[in-house]
């Protein structure tokens, strides 16, 4: 997951070089948003594990009534 | 923190080695679930989910690890650093967020495995499981397919903590040794 490479950088990303604040770029904001979404799928996934609470749709139990008891 | 440039190989090696190796026992455990949930043969649909619990525990699993750890240590020995860039913290929350999904997924995977085992798996049997294994496999594929071109486009971008970073004075002249790597 980590920096693979070491390429060119010029990571300035939308700064301007006028001085301006520089803003995020597009691409932050419109991934940004799919990986939030993921890490809520997976928090919603990861707080019924962790507290104990049955999901009710996971585990192999879930699937095959009376078999594993 | 800067690693010295034969450091910094060994542990670019290590993360790329991890990394891929996620990638290609993934695309293995995906082969599997498939085979599991379509094939007509009893036998074949018990070997496939033996070998998935197999290949989770043992390969998929220490690499996911590796890869995040070896990413890690990478970002911090280098000029790139954890917070500096965007892609670089999008590339830390994609593998956080998929080896958490893995860890998630290892005890259904494990479960199912030894039931495999067991029991006469049948060609029905755990039909919503096998479908779920299948398809978080086809997600956390794509995800880390998402990660590796992050890696590879290195899109533009620095963080605030990037750019204040930039802006102070260059460190002292001994830790100059790996500094060439961002021009």
């Amino acid at each position: 997951m980590g920096p693979s490479n070491s390429q060119s950088d010029d990571s300035a990303g939308a700064e301007s070089e006028s001085g301006r604040e520089p803003t995020t770029p597009n691409w932050v904001k419109i991934q940004g948003i799919i990986l939030l979404v993921l890490v809520l799928l997976v928090l919603a996934m990861l707080v019924p594990a962790l507290f104990g609470v049955e999901g009710g749709g996971h585990g192999p139990a879930a699937h095959t009534p009376g078999s594993r008891g | 923190m800067i690693m010295t440039p034969g450091f910094r190989k060994f542990m670019l090696t290590a993360h790329v080695v991890c990394s891929v190796g996620w990638v290609g026992a993934l695309a293995a455990f995906l082969v599997l679930s498939v085979a599991g949930l379509i094939s007509d043969h009893a036998e074949t649909v018990r070997a496939s989910y033996v070998a998935s619990g197999l290949i989770t525990g043992f390969v998929i699993v220490p690499f996911a690890l590796g890869s995040l750890l070896t990413g890690i240590i990478e970002a911090l020995g280098t000029q790139w650093g954890l917070f500096r860039h965007y892609w670089v913290i999008f590339k830390l929350a994609i593998a956080v967020t998929a080896t958490l999904m893995l860890l998630l997924k290892t005890g259904p995977i494990s479960d199912i495995a030894d039931l495999a085992a067991e029991t006469a798996l049948s060609v029905s049997d755990l039909r919503g499981l096998k479908f779920s294994l299948a398809g978080h496999a086809v997600g956390g594929l794509l995800i880390l397919l998402w990660a590796a071109a992050l890696a590879v486009y290195k899109p533009r971008g620095a963080t605030r903590c990037g750019r204040r970073k930039r802006q102070e004075p260059p460190a002292a002249p001994s830790t100059v040794g790996d500094r060439t790597e961002l021009r």
